[in-house]
């Protein structure tokens, strides 16, 4: 009874843990701005047309950006907008 | 020697009312005629002696100190407490609710976290366009995912941007600087 039991809690815990992971996903995708969503699905376009090793290439260049901090993120992403806003003008 | 080769030899209808002599627990009036009967048959006074010899020894009396029997009782009278409160507890949330009651509360609460749910943090466009947004649902797998898709593009230039916020290298280092230079200019 008693394993029953426990094994039904860890069964729920791990059905809620994977809906509240879908669920902040949904919830993201909402949040986002029209720009933002079309720029994550041109995204998704491209990323399904990459060859595998660039699939691969692009996994470790997110574990890495992920390591790095705060802000140095921040910048790196202010760089990026402004060379893009430059070469736009351009 | 097994206990039915120990014990013999009485009268079959007092067989059982022996055993129950031994123990004490007969009628009073079944007592006096069983006693009555071990005064005359002497195949009933060999059996109840042998009772008396060989079922002490098949259950022997185990005494238990004091302190067992008031740690037993302190410990069940916890137990008891403790069930009394929990049952009050669930009686003073539901005690209101009767009948019919209870399966509409629940019909009510679960309606109300379903609605919840489809809502989210103030977030009803969930009713108005249903499904307008078809999102692959490799993007929607989880927020890991979803993050990862919304920061490709810089991923992608990546080592091209940390190359210029290190001014000392000369152009791309390795392969993955080659592979960020395609992208963002």
């Amino acid at each position: 009874m008693k394993k029953s039991n426990f094994l039904a809690w860890i069964l729920g815990t791990f059905l809620l843990l994977a809906a509240q992971g879908t669920w902040a996903a949904d919830d993201n995708w909402r949040n986002l701005s029209p720009k933002e969503k079309d720029r994550v699905l041109r995204n998704y376009q491209r990323w399904q047309n990459l060859p595998s090793q660039d699939k691969q290439h692009l996994r470790e260049e997110w574990n890495r950006w992920q390591r790095l901090p705060e802000e140095k993120r921040d910048r790196l992403k202010q760089r990026y907008n402004d060379q893009r806003r430059d070469r736009d003008r351009d | 020697m097994t206990i039915n080769q120990a014990l013999g030899g009485a009268c079959k209808r007092y067989e059982e009312d022996l055993v129950l002599h031994y123990y004490g627990e007969i009628a009073e009036g079944e007592r006096v005629r069983v006693e009555r009967h071990l005064g005359e048959c002497d195949a009933c006074r060999r059996f109840s002696a042998d009772l008396r010899r060989l079922l002490p020894q098949i259950n022997p009396t185990q005494e238990l100190p004091n302190s067992f029997w008031d740690d037993y009782y302190r410990q069940t009278m916890a137990k008891l407490t403790q069930y009394e409160e929990k049952k009050n507890r669930w009686r003073s949330w539901f005690g209101s609710l009767s009948g019919w009651m209870m399966p509409a509360f629940g019909t009510v609460s679960a309606a109300v976290l379903v609605v919840a749910l489809m809502y989210g943090k103030d977030n009803p466009k969930v009713f108005v366009e249903p499904a307008a947004e078809r999102i692959p649902q490799e993007i929607m797998v989880d927020q890991n995912q979803l993050e990862f898709f919304k920061s490709m593009h810089i991923l992608e230039a990546l080592s091209n941007l940390e190359a210029q916020e290190e001014p000392k290298s000369d152009g791309p280092r390795t392969d993955r600087d080659q592979f960020a230079t395609g992208y963002i200019a």
